[in-house]
């Protein structure tokens, strides 16, 4: 053993005394402390569900409302019994209109290909390990990790939108929305972006969110009087 | 009993303890008149508020007007629109803990069947019932991310203006209700608002509605706005990808259904058993399955959340950090 051999040495009569400094460097090694913590918590299987005419504006565009349905059992019209069958609350939820969203739906996340060929076995949803019996599902585009013992999240929101944009053609087979109905997701936002822009003279915390706000609106439909505080065009 | 002997005693350090949990914020939602109007529609919990109801349906016969017809005619009939149904799925849902050896001594005695001072009864009833507030409301928060209409927008914060503007189109659906719409959302959403009111005008800043959101109380009661739209801070609020998913509901949104739970009969003692006319939530305390002390209390209930009226549920939406 390395340290019984170390120890005998140095405690040898004719051995050298060690340098002070040599005393400090080693020291009391300090107990082992791990900073490799489980990720913490517990979020329960899902599927992903949308209808055409669910929209939301997100990155300046408008794409799919993304509908999560749980599989927790009494939730939603899910019966008892198997804690990740969905099927009660899916059907709840196809009764009005939405429509489940293939596993097998490719997208670009994270800078690669997401397909459904991974463990999870679907390309929009991940499985981690946690400390809790179950552990972590999560959206692809949503990745829990662990700094210094607490559990983060990291979010890719291009990835995000990729995904959107995938499930707006596979429900309409196409890339983009009707102008009508940009103007008509996108109202609700732009009155709250028009209620910021009287007070972004005065307020800077005004300012700041009328900023945040536009950068989440098409830029086809800002009137005039906010394009100032839109993001240059190709950037977001 | 004086403080100092209260304060040694480990069902008043409990008591303490509680009232610095996130049930507490929970216990406030819960006596909601949002949530008191979906509970008194459960047919379990509602005998015991005065109403009952095994099976919910909604008919929406239209907004239509009457038509003019001739003298003797007959208008014809168009088909109602909508017929939903739902009765939502009890499940079973189990809460257990071991207990540490302070605690096990009077459990000792309980096996010898020395009974519970009442007030360690209440003590485990009132954490049952928390539990089970705690669950439920998680449920029902958990429905926000399925729901089909929204207020707010992905990566923002969330907007004083949106909130209202959202609550008139909540309402303006027809899922308005006597009861008015019950809000729960994080506290990021909460501070949102508060910097959002501060920077209103002078004149608005000293409304009475912005000094009461500004005076928060320590329930997670926040207060009442719009004339209708009360607001609470809670958190078991839904999360999806950058964004919370807060949860705005009108009693007509939402079914709750529970159901009794038999006790097995190897427990060792039955601290309350759900009966017709008793509670709904049954907590135990039983041996545990390695030694042969009583180390473990449970509690049990049957629960199921769904959405009933789609129109009833708006999911808020609000940049998480």
């Amino acid at each position: 053993m390395a340290s019984r051999a170390s120890k005998n040495t140095a405690g040898a009569p004719n051995a050298p005394s060690p340098a002070p400094s040599a005393f400090v460097a080693a020291g009391k090694p300090p107990a082992s402390v791990s900073l490799q913590k489980p990720i913490r918590g517990y979020a329960p299987p899902f599927v992903l569900m949308a209808k055409a005419d669910c929209l939301e504006i997100t990155g300046g565009e408008v794409l799919p409302s993304i509908a999560r349905i749980e599989a927790v059992p009494g939730r939603g019209g899910n019966g008892p019994g198997d804690s990740s069958d969905p099927s009660g609350a899916c059907a709840s939820m196809e009764r009005q209109g939405f429509r489940r969203i293939p596993d097998d739906l490719a997208f670009e996340c994270w800078g690669e290909t997401q397909t459904n060929a991974k463990p999870s076995a679907c390309a929009y949803r991940d499985w981690y390990e946690s400390d809790r019996v179950g552990g972590i599902w999560s959206e692809t585009w949503s990745r829990p990790r662990v700094v210094l013992g607490a559990t983060r999240w990291a979010h890719d929101p291009d990835g995000k939108r990729n995904f959107q944009r995938a499930v707006l053609r596979w429900l309409t087979g196409a890339d983009t929305v009707d102008p009508e109905i940009v103007a008509e997701v996108s109202r609700p936002a732009l009155d709250v972006a028009m209620q910021y822009l009287s007070q972004a003279q005065r307020h800077p915390q005004s300012r700041l969110r009328l900023v945040e706000l536009v950068a989440q609106i098409p830029r086809s439909v800002l009137p005039e009087d906010l394009l100032p505080y839109a993001p240059d065009e190709g950037q977001e | 009993m004086a403080l100092s002997d209260a304060l040694t005693s480990t069902v008043v350090l409990r008591a303490l303890q509680r009232n610095i949990t996130g049930a507490v914020k929970n216990r406030a939602a819960a006596a909601d008149p949002v949530m008191i109007a979906i509970l008194a529609r459960d047919p379990v919990i509602g005998p015991m508020i005065g109403a009952l109801l095994e099976r919910t349906s909604l008919i929406d016969l239209g907004q239509a007007k009457a038509a003019s017809v001739a003298e003797g005619a007959a208008q014809t009939a168009a088909t109602a629109p909508t017929i939903t149904s739902i009765a939502p799925s009890p499940t079973r849902r189990e809460f257990a803990r071991d207990l540490m050896d302070s605690e096990r001594s009077f459990l000792a005695g309980l096996g010898r069947g020395e009974g519970l001072a009442p007030d360690i009864l209440d003590s485990f009833v009132a954490e049952g019932a928390d539990v089970w507030l705690n669950t439920v409301l998680s449920d029902v928060l958990g429905l926000a991310t399925s729901a089909s209409y929204s207020l707010g927008t992905t990566g923002t914060s969330l907007a004083w203006s949106a909130l209202q503007n959202g609550f008139l189109d909540h309402v303006n659906r027809g899922a308005g209700s006597p009861e008015g719409v019950f809000v729960g959302i994080k506290v990021k959403g909460i501070k949102d608002l508060a910097a959002d009111v501060l920077s209103l005008d002078g004149a608005v800043q000293f409304a009475s509605q912005v000094q009461q959101f500004l005076n928060i109380g320590r329930t997670g009661y926040i207060g009442e706005f719009f004339g209708g739209l009360r607001l609470y801070m809670l958190d078991d609020v839904a999360t999806s990808g950058v964004d919370d998913v807060g949860l705005m509901v009108s009693a007509a949104g939402i079914q709750t259904r529970h159901d009794i739970v038999p006790l097995p009969e190897e427990s060792a003692m039955v601290v309350v058993q759900a009966s017709a006319g008793g509670a709904w939530v049954s907590c135990e305390a039983k041996r545990s399955t390695t030694t042969s002390a009583v180390t473990r209390i449970e509690h049990s209930f049957r629960e199921g959340v769904a959405v009933l009226d789609a129109a009833g549920l708006t999911k808020v939406i609000y940049k998480s950090s």
